[in-house]
């Protein structure tokens, strides 16, 4: 049929009419320039979360299952700094540190629609610091002069904390932490919060996203919520992302979370290249190098934040099963052994080969993204030199005997060298450290420990840790947001004989360095800033003088990496440019509502 | 019968009571305990300690048993350490999970195996014969991690990279679905990966049972008096050599309740397999000893099922 003119033109009419039609219908509404609303993420975690309660939630798939749901009072940006969250800015600070206070955003709301306020964020504080609660999580609020009246509601919107003694590391401490609806778990008896049925449900959330529902070890799925205060040009601005990515209506960019359960890391790997994930929070080793090699996937590696040290037994005799000192001398009491042992391993080489490169070397406690970081405090170790460091074993007493092992006074230096055996990268690198050692006559035997008894006592197949009867044992630490570690290298922390519960296994005490972390702790000023500055020059101090005695050997930190499905965009990365630390386990939770799918599906 | 199913329910009491004690034993014997402060210089370790002294777990075994025994006695299987809920309820959550992987799986592994084993027998030495045997020694010496993520690897991610199509990587459904079609497309390769090892296994029994049924002289006379091979293989001869066969079916329901650690974790299936794996890994004590309970029992039922069943096929066996 041939068409006439205006039949012809009316076609065209109506095509373009539809073409208009279903371009409003398709890809979602837009939040605004670039960003779309729509889709679903499909993160995958490696087990099933123990709990959805934050008050529960010790493990870190835990942690990350309730950061969806639930906010931060204060937050980190992609730089590590702390940024306000529920606050409405950074606290106000009396001039002797005692007195906090911090004001509250006032369009915050529940997932029930009732207000955030004071109470909540006394509540939940005041929670965690119940000597009754039964939890996984680690919860310190000694800082304050009471647990209950140490934190007090000023008004509405306004919370004052005070504190027994100046403690600066508190903002980044206690204050990053969720906030949880008063009217929920301002109900529950804190013994008996690890049965509550929140631990399964939650019921009422304020983060960007709320429960949905879950299916025991396969998924938990998050919905969008409606109402959510963190989706504003303004507090994305906050966190240093991009105000243009900013979602309108209150509401993050997908519509839907759901946290699969994967416990197979060759499934978690190749998830991203499948697309059966749009999202993995942790890749780590080989996963790393197949998931970038996946087309369509995008992986930010970066340091984690957390380390790993050869942390040595310096004390001058290594303690008995009895907690005293045995007659088997520390063969690492003497500081020119420490030091010498700086010269015997190749330590970035090393580390490159126990990690396959996935691996950031250390010399301090610091991580280079932590503000308090001093690459001029905590230089590079120095290079193998085997001949310089039988010169300091020589120096510091020890010989070759007619065996080839280092002798004096007739103790042979015979070590077991502790590490965890779950854990085949530490122990590759402990069969590295022990074989160099052996050059220049220290026996050392690399003995992988289960983590469960890695610390307690010989007796009870451990290294021996916890009890000071061990020599040397490759150890880690997660790290916070702040850069204080009194409670690994503090005199008061030296366990078991100075405290039965502290983190100072070393066993050496140096008032110069306690000192100096205790300075760093109790820092005031006129602002947050001010005080910032006034602590990266003390963690300077401690660095170097960490280094000088060499009360621990520092190696590295694990790279991670978080892997996304291209089509997710919005990714705003710290540090040189890949680093997304502060997107992880709950340190920041805006963050969520960031991200969007291109063509928001 | 009666008498002898009442006496084997007595003595299948008596034999859970050893268990309990034995395994309660072993757990609290293991080396660590359930709660430690980890790589975390901040952990609480007081709160640790209280909760470590609450639980009981400072106690030696013996004096830690009679509570667990009295709480066992009324059904009570406790707490999570970790996953805060009761045992009962985790179990009631993971085992039908289990039921199901591994219940079709030995159901696709009779409907196949026996046949297989049958047709092995009554053509001894014929090709069909050797090839089923060597694909039955395949199953068996193929360990099930390296089949299962062969599996994973061919049929998930090679084939969707190549052809743009795959089957599910983990779980027993895509996220957000929960429709049977879904189900069933993420069953395909756990059940493949736990069955083909049964399917060895049945096979090569049925054609060693029948093989042997198949030289008894009553077999020799039912062909002289001219029974057709048809009647003389399967109305005669396989009923006999099947006895065997149902016990070891019903001796394996057991591990359909246990799960399949290494299947579950390579398909992510969240089956009782994994929940006890975890549970040894952190030490979770009353999941523990509630899936080594849960096991026991279902031995012990099982196996008093498999000897009624022996009495009902075989005429000769009376207790």
């Amino acid at each position: 049929m041939k068409l006439s003119m205006p039949r012809v033109r009316g076609l065209g009419l109506v095509l373009a009419g539809a073409t208009v039609v279903l371009a409003a219908c398709g890809g979602g509404s837009s939040g605004s320039s670039g960003a779309v609303n729509g889709g679903t993420l499909i993160y995958g975690i490696d087990t099933d979360p123990t709990t959805l309660n934050p008050f529960e939630a010790g493990d870190v798939v835990s942690v990350r299952a309730f950061s969806f749901m639930f906010p931060n009072l204060f937050q980190a940006d992609k730089n590590l700094n702390i940024v306000p969250d529920l606050a409405s800015g950074m606290p106000t600070v009396s001039s002797d540190g005692l007195t906090w206070t911090v004001k509250l955003r006032q369009d915050a709301k529940w997932s029930d629609g009732t207000p955030i306020t004071a109470d909540d964020v006394v509540t939940t504080y005041q929670i965690e610091a119940n000597a009754n609660l039964d939890t996984d999580a680690s919860f310190d609020w000694s800082p304050l002069t009471d647990p209950v009246t140490g934190i007090q509601k000023v008004d509405t919107y306004t919370v004052k904390f005070t504190l027994s003694k100046p403690f600066a590391p508190f903002l980044a401490v206690n204050l990053t932490g969720f906030i949880a609806p008063k009217e929920v778990y301002g109900k529950i008896d804190p013994a008996k919060m690890r049965t509550d049925p929140t631990n399964q449900t939650p019921t009422v959330t304020g983060g960007p996203f709320a429960f949905d529902k879950r299916v025991t070890g396969q998924e938990i799925d998050l919905k969008a919520s409606t109402d959510y205060y963190g989706a504003q040009a303004t507090l994305m601005k906050s966190i240093g992302a991009d105000t243009a990515l900013a979602a309108t209506g209150g509401r993050p960019h997908f519509d839907k979370v759901i946290l699969k359960v994967v416990t197979s890391t060759t499934a978690m790997a190749n998830g991203l290249i499948t697309g059966d994930l749009s999202m993995t929070p942790e890749l780590n080793g080989d996963a790393i190098d197949a998931a970038k090699k996946g087309n369509g996937v995008q992986v930010f590696e970066y340091p984690d934040l957390a380390y790993y040290d050869v942390r040595f037994n310096d004390r001058a005799k290594v303690l008995g099963p009895d907690g005293k000192p045995s007659s088997t001398n520390g063969l690492f009491s003497d500081p020119l052994v420490r030091q010498a042992w700086t010269y015997i391993q190749d330590h970035d080489g090393m580390i490159k080969a126990a990690t396959a490169g996935h691996g950031t070397p250390l010399g301090a406690d610091v991580p280079p993204a932590s503000w308090a970081y001093d690459k001029n405090a905590a230089p590079p170790y120095p290079k193998q030199d085997l001949t310089k460091a039988q010169s300091l074993l020589t120096q510091a007493g020890w010989t070759k005997g007619s065996d080839g092992i280092l002798q004096k006074n007739g103790q042979k230096f015979q070590a077991d060298f502790c590490v965890r055996s779950d854990k085949p990268q530490r122990v590759q690198a402990v069969t590295i450290m022990s074989d160099a050692a052996s050059k220049v006559g220290m026996q050392l035997t690399p003995k992988p420990i289960d983590f469960k008894v890695f610390y307690h006592s010989k007796s009870s197949g451990g290294c021996g840790i916890f009890t000071g009867e061990f020599q040397l044992a490759l150890a880690g630490w997660g790290l916070s947001l702040d850069p204080d570690d009194y409670t690994i290298f503090g005199c008061k922390f030296i366990r078991p004989e100075q405290s039965s519960t502290g983190s100072n296994y070393t066993g050496l005490c140096d008032q110069q360095l306690d000192a100096g972390m205790l300075k760093a702790r109790s820092e005031t000023g006129t602002s947050t800033a001010d005080v910032q500055a006034k602590r990266k020059a003390d963690y300077s101090a401690v660095q170097k003088r960490l280094r000088d005695l060499n009360i621990v050997y520092f190696l590295w930190s694990d790279n991670v990496g978080q892997g996304f499905v291209s089509k997710v965009a919005g990714i705003v990365a710290g540090g040189s440019g890949n680093d997304l630390n502060y997107a992880d386990q709950d340190r920041n939770v805006q963050v969520f509502s960031q991200w969007y799918f291109k063509g928001g599906k | 019968m009666t008498f002898y199913i009442i006496r084997r329910v007595g003595v299948g009491l008596a034999v859970i009571l050893l268990m309990s004690v034995i395994f309660f034993a072993l757990a609290r014997l293991t080396p660590g305990v359930p709660f430690s402060a980890g790589e975390n210089p901040r952990a609480n370790q007081q709160l640790i300690l209280n909760r470590i002294h609450r639980l009981g777990l400072d106690q030696p075994w013996y004096t830690q048993y009679p509570s667990y025994l009295r709480a066992l006695l009324r059904g009570d299987l406790g707490d999570s350490y970790f996953y805060h809920q009761p045992v009962t309820t985790l179990l009631e959550q993971r085992v039908p999970n289990s039921v199901l992987l591994y219940g079709v799986a030995t159901i696709l592994a009779i409907i196949i195996g026996v046949p297989l084993g049958v047709v092995a027998a009554t053509r001894q030495y014929s090709v069909f014969d050797a090839i089923t045997s060597v694909i039955s020694y395949i199953g068996f010496s193929m360990p099930s991690f390296i089949l299962g993520i062969f599996l994973l690897t061919v049929f998930a991610v090679w084939t969707k990279i190549s052809f743009g199509f795959g089957l599910p990587l983990a779980g027993m459904h895509t996220g957000g679905e929960d429709d049977l079609p879904d189900l069933l497309l993420h069953m395909i390769m756990p059940v493949t990966a736990l069955a083909i090892l049964s399917i060895a296994q049945y096979s090569r029994f049925m054609r060693a049972s029948l093989l042997d049924v198949l030289h008894q002289d009553y077999i020799r006379t039912a062909r002289a008096k001219g029974l057709s091979a048809f009647k003389v293989n399967f109305k005669h001869a396989l009923r006999n050599a099947v006895i065997p066969l149902i016990t070891i079916i019903a001796l394996s329901a057991p591990v359909i309740v246990q799960g399949a650690i290494i299947t579950e974790g390579i398909f992510s299936w969240p089956g009782i397999g994994q929940l006890a794996f975890q549970a040894s890994v952190i030490r979770d004590y009353p999941v523990i000893l509630g899936v080594v309970m849960m096991v026991a029992v279902v031995t012990i039922v099982f196996n008093l099922v498999a000897d009624i069943a022996y009495a009902a096929v075989d005429p000769r066996i009376r207790y």
